[in-house]
């Protein structure tokens, strides 16, 4: 392991030890803050009920990032290929990302109602603005001679998107994929938040009100590594695709 | 032959050039000399079509043309390899954008990489090879385009003198052997005496031809040439003091 | 011949009438909104499910979960659930609102609320509560039934916060002094639980008359559409606190059996508490809710009056 990787890890163990001792030492009950010895504990013997929960915020996420993309990468292109659209997108794209996303939760429950599809769509919308700003600045940032070279060997707009633009793009499309896969969870957590019977977000509140505050940390704990997961597969995922790099 | 009459080009109160004229014999080589910033490049981008022109007529083979886009073959100082297709897949480009036949091409690609020393390398990635095996490359993809006429934009001015030598040698083969009608601009004085059947001097703005020197010695041969070592003085006592009436 | 035909047509058309007018095949789903997450306050509605009582009156029950302390009435009130678990106070005060309303069953029929507050904070009589932070829990039901706490007992000055769910955080983190919405047969055993020793005010003791704590309601309209699935959950809840009556250690170990998230050990101690307050009769005392509703009135809790019989439905 590099250095730098030891010092996160010291950097963490640190600040658990640290915690630790000054909830013994200051007598913290245990539903205000809980001991990192007792979110351990949780987390291993109550796997079998937070499993069930974290597979369907898991699936909450992963359908809403599927419903973004089959959404942002279209409207980002079409966006990019002609002017005009632009223009009349953009304020909507801007307001996407103003609107703040926990407003919206509840008028997507009373909507969609307390299943799955209020939760995707938060997850969606969520992270709809940072992948469509990032691929269409992608798609903008190719460098204005190889648009000219290509017009030169007479390729069309559908060459031209294929053969140079969307290449050149893609390391901006994951910068903003790898920052919707991490803010998605946000928003399926708020969703579950505002009116759901299953998942980590439910479980949280549950949990919370039940005073087993050891367990909402424990999901709070499942979120995070299901994230980090997202993040890795992600970037995984762009060093295949974009194999040139 | 490509022929150029009464081109005009003005930005705001800048006229880059009036009324300019110019001819390139069919199979030649011609080629363009003159100071910096004196529009040359802007004449590129107006044959090229990426700048319109504000007059004049652009002709090539007797049919009047609005530009020579997807009629030119074109090549820059700039390599413009694309980073995620192999130097082969770079080489092929402008045939798999015309769509054209596939294996008749693949054949002659391979042919061209072995006569520029390029063979074995055909897999690599342009990140991986040498600026000048770029540059070889790019003047491979150029000549897999299909049109007569090629343009060149100081194709060589980014190499050593070394590298630059031999792909000189190597342009002029290629140029005979596929028939081609060659434009090219360069700052390079020696290099257009060696390559150029036809040299022409350029002013400074407004562009204009100042001198045409017709080359008839027999290429390749020609370095030590006398009669070029005088022309070659010449051309730049008169770039010289282009220089000083701009300074 | 003509007598016999008669016979026979009458048989068919009863047979008809029979078929078409019992319960059919197919249950009838009904979808019921707790109002807090599921306690043992609810273990008739997991019994009746459970024991299938909802079942032999041809119901197909869901329980749902609240994610806010105001989901139950509002989704009941729109449509959006068949039945809701909902307060007394808090249907009157809603009924004064405008809302379409109906009470439909009793879970438990007295007041379980009070107003909590840790023992160490010493505070022994409303007094000490001038100029205090007092939370409460249901935000259009605990902090009006506060107010008229207030004024009753002359507390001018007071702090009121929604603490939502968070009651023993909030008052052992000490962001309240106390919380009106507790209830005395479950947060003061929880806080005990952790060790904390609580007080609360009764709210019969101080003014505050009596009513029925948790009930269920039904959108009017909802009432009007499904009358029979609407009585046929009355009454398996009915058969449900019998039976928990009768075999309270069997019922408990339904509830944990279909709820697996409870503490144990704290929710069979407040059973024991809570066991006789489950209520005797799904009907409600029309009196006792004329008399809370023009107490509402007269201490300003609600702007118009309310006539309880269009909310009972008597």
């Amino acid at each position: 392991m590099e250095r730098s990787n030891w010092i996160s890890l010291l950097i963490v163990l640190a600040v658990i030890a640290v915690w630790e001792f000054a909830c013994r030492w200051f007598s913290v009950p245990d539903f205000i803050l809980p001991a990192p010895s007792e979110i351990l504990k949780t987390t291993v013997f109550k796997a079998s009920l937070i499993l069930p929960h974290a597979c369907v915020t898991a699936l909450e996420i992963i359908m809403g990032i599927f419903l973004s993309l089959l959404v942002a990468v279209p409207i980002a292109t079409v966006m990019f290929a002609c002017p005009s659209v632009e223009r009349a997108l953009s304020p909507f794209l801007v307001a996407s990302q103003a609107v703040p996303v926990f407003a919206l939760a509840p008028l997507l429950v009373i909507w969609l109602g307390y299943g799955l599809a209020s939760k995707v769509l938060m997850a969606a919308v969520i992270i709809f603005f940072p992948i469509t700003v990032n691929l269409l600045e992608g798609y903008k940032n190719c460098d204005r001679e190889y648009a000219v070279f290509f017009d030169l060997m007479g390729a069309g707009l559908w060459k031209k998107m294929r053969l140079l633009y969307w290449p050149w793009a893609l390391p901006y499309f994951f910068s903003g994929l790898k920052v919707g896969v991490t803010v998605a969870t946000i928003g399926a957590v708020i969703g579950e938040w505002v009116g759901a019977q299953k998942g980590l977000g439910y479980l949280m509140i549950q949990a919370n009100a039940r005073l087993q505050v050891s367990l909402v940390f424990a999901a709070i704990l499942w979120l995070s590594i299901m994230g980090l997961t997202m993040w890795v597969f992600v970037g995984f995922l762009e060093r295949k695709v974009i194999y040139w790099k | 032959m490509l022929s150029v009459s009464d081109l005009t080009k003005k930005f705001e109160d800048l006229t880059v050039m009036e009324g300019f004229d110019l001819t390139v014999r069919r199979g030649g080589f011609t080629t363009l000399i003159g100071p910096s910033g004196c529009g040359k490049s802007t004449l590129f981008d107006i044959l090229t079509g990426v700048f319109p022109r504000d007059g004049g007529m652009i002709s090539w083979l007797g049919e009047n043309v609005s530009d020579l886009m997807g009629r030119a073959a074109y090549m820059q100082q700039k390599d413009l390899l694309l980073p995620w297709f192999s130097l082969i897949d770079n080489a092929m480009l402008p045939v798999k954008i015309a769509g054209a036949d596939k294996n008749g091409s693949l054949e002659k690609t391979i042919s061209l990489f072995e006569r520029l020393r390029l063979n074995g390398f055909e897999d690599y990635m342009p990140q991986k090879v040498s600026g000048g095996m770029r540059q070889r490359c790019a003047l491979v993809r150029t000549l897999m385009f299909e049109h007569e006429l090629v343009l060149l934009d100081e194709p060589l001015s980014s190499l050593d003198a070394i590298t630059r030598r031999s792909l000189q040698g190597l342009l002029l083969l290629l140029q005979s052997e596929f028939n081609k009608t060659i434009l090219m601009i360069t700052h390079d004085i020696e290099e257009a005496l060696l390559m150029s059947d036809e040299l022409l001097v350029l002013t400074p703005m407004p562009m204009r031809i100042k001198e045409r020197f017709v080359l008839e010695m027999p290429k390749p041969g020609r370095s030590g040439n006398p009669e070029l070592l005088k022309i070659k003085e010449h051309v730049l006592e008169e770039l010289e003091g282009d220089l000083d009436g701009t300074i | 011949m003509k007598k016999k035909f008669k016979i026979f047509i009458s048989i068919v058309l009863a047979a008809f009438f029979l078929l078409t007018a019992s319960p059919v095949c197919a249950a009838q789903k009904l979808t019921i909104m707790l109002d807090w997450f599921p306690n043992i306050d609810h273990l008739p509605i997991y019994v009746a499910q459970q024991e299938g009582f909802f079942g032999d009156e041809g119901l197909d029950v869901t329980i749902l979960t609240p994610s806010s302390t105001t989901d139950a009435m509002k989704l009941a009130a729109s449509g959006n659930v068949d039945i809701a678990v909902s307060y007394e106070p808090q249907v009157i005060i809603g009924a004064s609102a405008g809302l379409n309303v109906q009470v439909i069953g009793r879970l438990v029929e007295q007041p379980l609320s009070v107003l909590l507050f840790l023992k160490e904070k010493g505070i022994k009589s409303p007094a000490d509560l001038e100029g205090k932070t007092i939370g409460y829990t249901v935000p259009g039901m605990m902090d009006v039934l506060m107010e008229a706490f207030a004024k009753i007992n002359g507390i001018k000055n007071y702090e009121p916060v929604n603490v939502g769910f968070s009651i023993a955080q909030s008052l052992v983190s000490g962001k309240v002094d106390a919380i009106m919405g507790p209830y005395k047969n479950y947060e003061t055993v929880a806080l005990e639980e952790k060790g904390y020793k609580s007080g609360y005010f009764e709210l019969s003791d101080w003014g505050i008359p009596d009513y029925d704590e948790l009930v269920f309601i039904s959108g009017k309209q909802v009432v009007r559409k499904r009358p029979e699935a609407i009585r046929g959950f009355a009454r398996a809840i009915d058969r449900a606190i019998f039976r928990a009556r009768e075999n309270p250690q069997r019922a408990l170990e339904t509830y944990f059996s279909a709820v697996p998230e409870a503490p144990r050990d704290m929710e069979s101690k407040a059973f024991e508490i809570t066991l006789p307050l489950y209520a005797h009769s799904q009907t409600c005392d029309t009196k006792k809710w004329q008399k809370f509703a023009d107490f509402a009135f007269r201490y300003g809790l609600i702007e118009k009056k309310v006539d309880v019989t269009a909310i009972l439905g008597r």
